[in-house]
């Protein structure tokens, strides 16, 4: 309550105090103008280092399976079938977008919006 | 405010009168307070030229589908961040009714399937689990709420038990019935459909049914903000809430409030969730309140407190999804993501300040 | 330049973006002297010595020390050049003991790098006993009361050896007691050829304390006269520009039967103890008293915000629990509190939220929709019978004067309907003209049969505004007092009786 009490008879003049979270912030516009620009230029710089090797990877994880290599694609492409992994005692079935071999990718019309893991579907020789 | 036409032609003709010195000053003050717009700008000018694909109906639909599914979480942490607080949980939450909802619906036939003895998925089945997430949701939201409230403990450290708490348990969760942490797919056709069906394409692409769900639950939301006494309180203690106890506001009951609503979102959003990403993993939902807060710092809604409007997030919401669309056409892979994520937070909160300071 | 003048400030011109703070303002304060700046709110008196102290840039004009023109970049260098102030509001470390905050980054070191404790605590003594102050200088700031607070604050500006202190209203938390003692350190200083700048509302103190008196008004330099020259009426002339013939104006309320009564009312966490009292319906009720005497906590046990030990408030013979300012209000109470921008006023909503936000149930359609159209009527009602100055209701409260942040306060309430109104420093800050209005606002609910409980440290005004005076101390209720016949001295005595 204490500090509450001179209430100031000048509130119009006075520097607006923060509030919220800000309530301990203390620093000046120039200060501010500064980190905005910095942060401005993060992130033109990074995007600049990105562009000069841009793309996705798509790693195959042939789960038990011959290793397939990973391959780089643009936004929009379509997955082109890499080669087939072989395992003893089983039969590929397939790419799949997730672990539990539920979904399968589509590579007719499934178009690469960003990196992703595929894995390799088996199922068990009778 | 009313006429925008009007008004630009009154800012030129003030602009017209000043001195050299405060021109250059209007121009920095412009420059700076727009910066993440001129970067949006940037970026879909570069991406147009780059990508002829990218100015197209379709990737508007993808656009439109992004935002809805980000919206929802962003209405409700928003509410967090008028009363001068956040909420870090958020992400976790998702993931938690993600997972529930996806076990829930698995299809009846699926190897894999968690628990066997669920009944049939029907559209019943579908809209009970989706009350259910949401009540698990708002009781997350209830439990932040009751302990800012009743303790006054930061929103910070509360939020960031809970999100440790959530994550505990969604992690129990996937070790159930022998799940050892595995994904949970196999989700129904039904399922899919209700969530993410095509109500109609654009431009070759399919618009999903939940675009219409985050309409309306924006137009709900816009209703309870400024049509409410609700609302009106929420905005009165995030204003000042000593002056709204003496007011006769109940900050208790309005502090739990909206942090309960804001859990209700989470568990919508957790809802929609599995259905996007095909499959709910442990990690789901994991950093969401990040894109959530981010969206509602740059639509305006000011760590001040007591300020924000609906279609400032939406705004937030649009600027954040149309960078992150033209970066990922242009091929800017994940991991580059979250540094420039990073950055328009810090970027935003300087704005946001810089427009409270100079303000004067 | 003459010999003895020591500041000068010459043509000091300030703008910002659609006013203009300060057009050509002139002081001049020479060698001990005192000499008191006075101005309505707003006047930029505070804008002024902002531009002293570098807080802000000025635009245009010079300023002149001891004849060398300066232009301090911060509060520290003014401080380094023997330019101090004792601000309103006090920025201290609250958690350090009193001699940390007086050598704060100017500790005394051994060699350089340890902290002298021995030296920063003879030091300390030196200046306390010099200035005839007691205060350990061991103790946490956080336990000391507001006006000692401040006496660290004189001391740290004296230590520096400052050739001119800005004292900016020093004695609005202080007991009359405590004013005499910074009255007798201001003439020590002025005796020692130390410059004073002194601004206050206070127009007795200044006529007592100063040598010369600058006015401003609307950002612009008035006058400057002798003290002696200037009676207070030419004083308010001067501030407000225009005759005010009478600073209340005339009761024309008539007290009806007894309405509410207050029984024993207890403190649970404050020092209350046994408050009773009565008050009737059309009656103005003052409560007086010396700083921490308990009025507000009265006033606030009364509305349910501060827990009661024990007390029973009956309206109308019906008792009323007030648990919470819910209760309260539903039971015809309002407060209106002392603290306007801590606890009345929502800073960044619009003058619309401010003043239906405790009437909200007024608006409700249905059960849940709030009508848009009624909450704009009753706003507009308030904005015209209160003749509020704003552009419009969307306008944010925080840009308005005081004087007008009160009358939407003072409208918020009203819109409840109560039947008693507890008004805690309700002319606090706020500027001469305003006070009329206010004054005016109280008897008309006086008037209208409403029961009015006010709190005010200003004696004048609850001599003027009042019916009767119930005077407290040490937070009991000391005595009783009928306003129209009784003096100052009558209720100072009453005020020291239990302090």
């Amino acid at each position: 309550m204490e500090e509450n009490r001179n209430i100031s008879e000048h509130q119009e003049e006075q520097v607006p105090k923060f509030r919220g979270l800000y309530r301990n912030v203390n620093i000046s516009v120039r200060s501010l103008d500064y980190i905005i620009a910095a942060c401005i230029a993060v992130i033109l710089v990074v995007v600049a280092l990105e562009l000069r090797n841009p793309g996705f990877t798509i790693m195959f994880d042939s789960r038990g399976g011959t290793d397939v290599e990973a391959v780089s694609l643009m936004y929009g492409e379509l997955l082109e079938e890499p080669e087939t992994p072989s395992r003893e005692g089983y039969v590929f079935t397939g790419w799949y977008t997730d672990s539990g071999c539920s979904d399968m990718w589509d590579m007719e019309s499934g178009t690469i919006q960003s990196d992703m893991t595929l894995y390799a579907g088996w199922q068990k020789l009778q | 405010m009313a006429n925008p036409v009007k008004n630009m032609q009154r800012t030129i003709a003030e602009y017209k009168q000043m001195s050299a010195k405060d021109q250059k000053r209007f121009l920095t003050d412009l420059v700076l307070n727009n910066a993440l717009y001129i970067l949006m700008a940037i970026f879909v000018i570069y991406t147009a030229v780059k990508q002829e694909n990218f100015l197209t109906l379709g990737s508007f639909a993808n656009l439109i589908t992004q935002v809805a599914a980000y919206l929802p979480l962003a209405l409700g942490i928003a509410g967090c961040i008028v009363l001068t607080g956040t909420d870090l949980s958020a992400g976790r939450a998702v993931g938690l009714t993600a997972a529930i909802a996806g076990v829930f619906l698995q299809k009846s036939d699926f190897a894999n399937k968690m628990f066997q003895n669920l009944p049939e998925v029907s559209t019943g089945w579908i809209i009970v689990t989706l009350f259910a997430v949401v009540a698990i949701g708002a009781v997350i939201g209830l439990v932040n709420g009751f302990f800012v409230a009743k303790f006054s403990l930061h929103p910070f450290i509360v939020t960031l038990s809970t999100q440790l708490i959530t994550y505990g348990i969604i992690l129990w969760f996937f070790a159930l019935n022998g799940n050892n942490g595995q994904p949970i797919s196999g989700l129904s056709r039904e399922y899919k459909d209700f969530v993410g069906g095509a109500m109609f394409r654009l431009g070759g692409v399919a618009v999903p049914r939940y675009v219409l769900y985050a309409v309306i639950l924006t137009a709900l939301m816009w209703f309870i903000w400024n049509k409410t006494t609700f609302g009106k309180n929420m905005f009165a203690v995030g204003s000042n809430a000593e002056a709204a106890k003496v007011s006769g506001v109940n900050v208790f009951m309005t502090t739990v409030l909206v942090h309960t609503l804001a859990g209700a979102m989470y568990g919508y959003a957790g809802f929609i969730e599995g259905v996007r990403a095909g499959s709910v993993a442990a990690s789901t939902g994991l950093n969401a309140e990040c894109d959530a807060i981010a969206a509602c710092v740059i639509g305006g809604v000011s760590f001040v407190g007591g300020t924000g409007k609906i279609s400032g997030i939406i705004l937030g919401v649009f600027v954040l999804r149309i960078i992150f669309v033209a970066l990922t056409m242009l091929g800017v892979d994940s991991s580059s993501l979250y540094i420039i994520k990073g950055a328009i937070i810090l970027c935003a909160c300087a704005l946001d300040m810089r427009k409270y300071l100079v303000k004067k | 330049m003459e010999q003895n003048t020591l500041l000068k400030m010459v043509g000091i011109t300030k703008t910002f973006p659609g006013v203009k703070a300060l057009d050509g303002v002139n002081l001049e304060v020479k060698h001990g002297t005192v000499h008191a700046l006075m101005g309505e709110n707003g006047a930029g008196k505070s804008t002024l010595m902002k531009c002293l102290f570098g807080m802000y840039a000025k635009d245009g004009g010079q300023i002149y020390l001891e004849g060398q023109e300066i232009n301090f970049k911060n509060s520290k260098e003014a401080l380094d050049n023997g330019v101090a102030m004792v601000h309103q509001e006090l920025n201290q470390a609250l958690k350090r003991s009193v001699m940390d905050n007086l050598w704060l980054g100017r500790y005394p070191t051994i060699g350089g790098i340890a902290v002298n404790e021995k030296k920063m605590y003879e030091d300390t003594m030196a200046v306390f006993k010099e200035l005839d102050i007691e205060v350990d200088p061991y103790r946490i700031m956080s336990t000391m009361p507001v006006s000692q607070r401040q006496m660290v604050e004189i001391a740290k500006a004296v230590s520096y050896n400052s050739k001119v202190i800005v004292f900016d209203e020093p004695t609005s938390s202080l007991t009359e007691e405590e004013v005499e003692h910074l009255f007798k350190i201001i003439n020590m200083l002025r005796d020692r050829g130390v410059g004073i700048i002194y601004i206050s509302h206070k127009m007795a103190e200044i006529k007592r304390i100063s040598d010369y008196i600058t006015v401003m008004r609307d950002g612009k330099w008035i006058a400057t006269e002798r003290s002696e020259d200037l009676e207070m009426q030419d004083i308010i002339r001067l501030m407000v520009g225009r005759e005010l013939t009478n600073q209340f104006p005339p009761k024309t309320n008539t007290p009806g039967e007894v309405y509410l009564k207050v029984e024993g009312i207890t403190g649970m966490y404050n020092q209350l103890k046994d408050v009773s009292f009565e008050a009737r319906r059309g009656e103005i009720v003052g409560l007086a008293g010396l700083d921490a005497s308990g009025r507000t906590e009265t006033l606030e046990s009364i509305f349910g915000i501060r827990t009661r030990k024990e007390g029973k408030i009956t309206l109308d013979g019906k008792e009323c629990l007030n648990r919470n300012a819910r209760e309260s209000i539903k039971n015809g109470f309002a407060l209106l509190t002392e603290a306007r921008r801590a606890t009345g006023i929502f800073g960044v909503l619009d003058i619309k939220a401010n003043t239906v936000i405790s009437s909200l149930k007024r608006h409700k359609r249905f059960g849940v929709y709030l009508s848009e159209k009624s909450q704009r009527e009753d706003t507009q009602y308030y904005i015209d019978a209160m003749r509020t100055k704003t552009p419009s209701q969307e306008t944010k409260i925080r840009t308005l004067s005081g004087g007008n942040q009160q009358k939407v306060i003072i409208g918020r309430w009203l819109l409840t309907e109560p039947e008693v109104l507890l008004l805690d420093e309700p002319t606090r800050g706020i500027d001469v003209g305003a006070k009329y209005e206010i004054y005016q606002l109280i008897l008309d609910l006086a008037n209208n049969g409403k029961t009015v409980l006010m709190v005010s440290s200003e004696m004048p005004e609850l001599l003027g505004v009042c019916d009767r005076i119930v005077v407290m101390s040490g937070g009991r209720v000391a005595g009783e007092v009928d306003a129209r016949n009784t003096t100052q001295e009558e209720i100072m005595t009453l005020a020291a009786k239990f302090a």
